[in-house]
């Protein structure tokens, strides 16, 4: 047999695909790293841009000028910017990001007693929300059903038009106290009690979270079934799950997988209020309470791990779309 | 070639249309007939939107995917009648006598599936022997893929367009089928790579005797490698015939595409172009559709229904009323 001008093409494309992949997977990590540290950089500035005095606050309007005095040093907030931001940059990497200015409770510690409540809310939505949703926009795309169709857009539409607050407190009106599923307020206990406390919140989340879902994967799926490999499936014989899973739902994932990592960040922003409405011992409150005493180590440190989580599940999304479906890049 | 011979595929007045839950049925395929014989390579020929993706269509059950069904007419593979087999009849038919090459080499394989996957899949359908991995290797060496335990641990993305044609063919025929459709395969590949596929395919079809139907706009590609013709225009067949048969056309429609053919103009000259367009699905004239387009246009060519195809079955059969006065062209 003859070499074939395409193969010969082909076995060095072989060697530069891979190349291609692995510079690809390190210049990921690279840009990650650098937004990291971007991050860190806005959560330090954030809150020291903005109007007030930790140490007038904390005193109060009667303090004598020897006392703003006395405790701006001991605070550590007469030295410069950059004395400041080397301290706590340099911090950063040992595990130390600072005191409370008022509670004289490390950050880490605020961050490792509180962050878990909020995560456990958040990986119940993205798993609430990944139930619901692909089987939805699954039902819908094959059901070709113009009115199917219509309610599902209809009702996406309206779901997301709805504030979470809003759906917040009327959850927790009809939940907490007509049907008494759910406390009205309050946390106790460890995993599993916990999540008698956590559910609805997590639902709430669900009522924005589901229809932006469902309606990416409902628009990827509609476009992978018009794809000439699907009829190639079907005529060669593929049935059943292995249709379902490698022709319909793998192919279509990608974005939607990528949309859900971005979602994290939006719902970590969200669970502020939600922690607020549902008063959950959550990092968001205690966000709120650290910003309304300006409490520079507590905001900057809480405001840089939002930072860290969001740049973390934007790469484990990517490179979750990436091995889902090698059409995507990982650029 | 006789009549008496058994075929392999004998389509009949085949008439496929789209049922519409208001309008009426807009007829798309009327008038289809043309028989494929055990090991014939047959090239169907015509104008996009002519119909012939269609007819195929309802050779491996993917009509009703696209909305179309057959109104009448028949399909008959060996004994069976696909025209009207139901979804359950296609369950078990799928994947087994009649092997599918799509037309597009990029977007035929499935790309979140490597090759070795996609060629597990195909075989499992088949009744050969040997395990899965050997016989995946044995179809793509059969297609002439080298470095066959790379290949079958890629992607697609990671093959060109000729090498994933190859693929495909490859899957095609690995339940050994009696019938290969191959509907436009060489479709966006580079003139040196269509030209290895066609070769590919008529090697296959000498050494496995597997009947084979290839679509195509290219007459010259077809002449090139099928032993019998089959025209398609505004939704039916209006010349069947052998290649050497075609040089004489009994229909005027083929006489125009002989004309416009690239391979036989005149350089420095205009390209012959096909009078006119062909006529839209659902506004089909009454009589011949080729009628609005045709230079030997009679009186008696635009009443009535489209002529059905004269002469015997397996004999150079046309659908023109006046095929006498192409004789001398």
């Amino acid at each position: 047999m003859t070499q074939l001008p395409t193969d010969i093409k082909e076995a060095e494309t072989k060697d530069r695909n891979k190349l291609a992949l692995r510079r690809m997977f390190l210049g990921r990590i690279v840009r990650s790293l650098s937004v990291s540290f971007w991050v860190m950089v806005i959560a330090f500035l954030m809150i020291r841009l903005s109007p007030g005095d930790p140490v007038r606050i904390a005193l109060g309007a009667e303090a004598t000028e020897a006392a703003v005095t006395e405790m701006r040093h001991k605070l550590g907030l007469d030295t410069s910017i950059f004395s400041q931001f080397y301290h706590y940059f340099t911090g950063i990497f040992s595990g130390d990001l600072g005191m409370s200015f008022f509670s004289g409770l490390s950050v880490t510690n605020v961050v490792g007693t509180h962050l878990p409540v909020t995560l456990m809310i958040i990986g119940m939505s993205i798993l609430l929300g990944i139930i619901l949703a692909i089987p939805i926009a699954l039902f819908v795309a094959l059901s070709k059903n113009q009115i199917a169709t219509y309610l599902f857009r209809a009702f996406t539409s309206v779901s997301l038009a709805l504030p979470g607050f809003f759906l917040a407190l009327v959850g927790l009106l009809f939940f907490g106290t007509t049907l008494n599923w759910a406390p009205a307020a309050g946390y106790t206990g460890a995993f599993p009690g916990n999540l008698h406390f956590l559910w609805l919140p997590a639902v709430v989340n669900c009522g924005s979270l589901v229809p932006v879902l469902s309606r990416v994967l409902h628009s990827s799926l509609m476009d992978t079934l018009d794809e000439e490999f699907v009829e190639t499936g079907v005529i060669r014989g593929v049935r059943k799950i292995r249709f379902y899973w490698s022709y319909m739902l793998r192919p279509s994932l990608a974005p939607t997988v990528v949309l859900l990592s971005y979602m994290v960040g939006v719902m970590i922003g969200g669970t502020v209020i939600m922690e607020t409405i549902f008063s959950l011992p959550g990092i968001g409150r205690e966000l709120i309470t650290a910003v309304d005493s300006r409490d520079y180590p507590v905001v900057q440190g809480i405001v840089m791990i939002f930072g860290l989580i969001v740049v973390f599940f934007s790469f484990i999304g990517d490179l979750l779309g990436y091995l889902l479906d090698r059409r995507v890049t990982l650029s | 070639m006789t009549n008496t011979t058994k075929k392999l595929l004998q389509v009949t007045d085949l008439q496929i249309g789209i049922p519409h839950p208001r309008r009426e049925t807009l007829v798309i395929v009327n008038k289809a007939s043309f028989d494929v014989g055990y090991g014939e390579m047959v090239g169907i020929v015509g104008e996009s939107g002519s119909g012939k993706t269609m007819v195929c269509r309802s050779m491996i059950g993917t009509l009703e995917r696209r909305g179309a069904k057959v109104l009448a007419g028949q399909v008959l593979f060996e004994d069976q009648d696909l025209a009207h087999a139901s979804e359950t009849t296609w369950k078990k038919l799928r994947g087994k006598a009649i092997g599918y090459v799509p037309q597009s080499a990029l977007a035929g394989p499935n790309p979140v599936l490597t090759i070795g996957a996609q060629l597990s899949e195909a075989l499992k359908k088949s009744d050969t022997k040997g395990t899965i991995a050997e016989q995946s290797k044995a179809l793509l060496e059969l297609v002439k893929i080298r470095r066959i335990d790379t290949v079958m641990k890629q992607y697609p993305n990671q093959l060109s367009g000729g090498m994933r044609q190859r693929v495909m063919i490859a899957c095609a025929l690995a339940s050994n089928p009696k019938l290969l459709i191959a509907d436009e395969p060489t479709t966006g590949l580079d003139v040196t790579v269509q030209a290895q596929i066609m070769v590919l395919l008529k090697e296959i079809r000498n050494e496995f005797g597997t009947a084979i139907i290839l679509i195509s706009h290219d007459l010259a590609l077809i002449d090139d490698v099928c032993d019998r013709v089959v025209v398609m225009h505004a939704g039916a067949t209006v010349e069947v015939g052998s290649v050497s048969e075609m040089t004489t056309p009994r229909h005027p429609y083929t006489v125009a595409l002989n004309q416009s053919r690239i391979d036989i103009a005149v350089p420095g000259s205009e390209l012959v172009t096909i009078l006119g367009n062909a006529p839209s699905v659902g506004q089909w004239p009454t009589g011949c559709r080729f009628a609005g387009r045709c230079t030997i246009v009679q009186s008696d060519c635009t009443s009535g229904d489209h002529p059905p195809l004269f002469g015997d079955r397996g004999a150079h059969q046309s659908a023109c009323l006046h095929a006498d006065l192409l004789k001398g062209r």
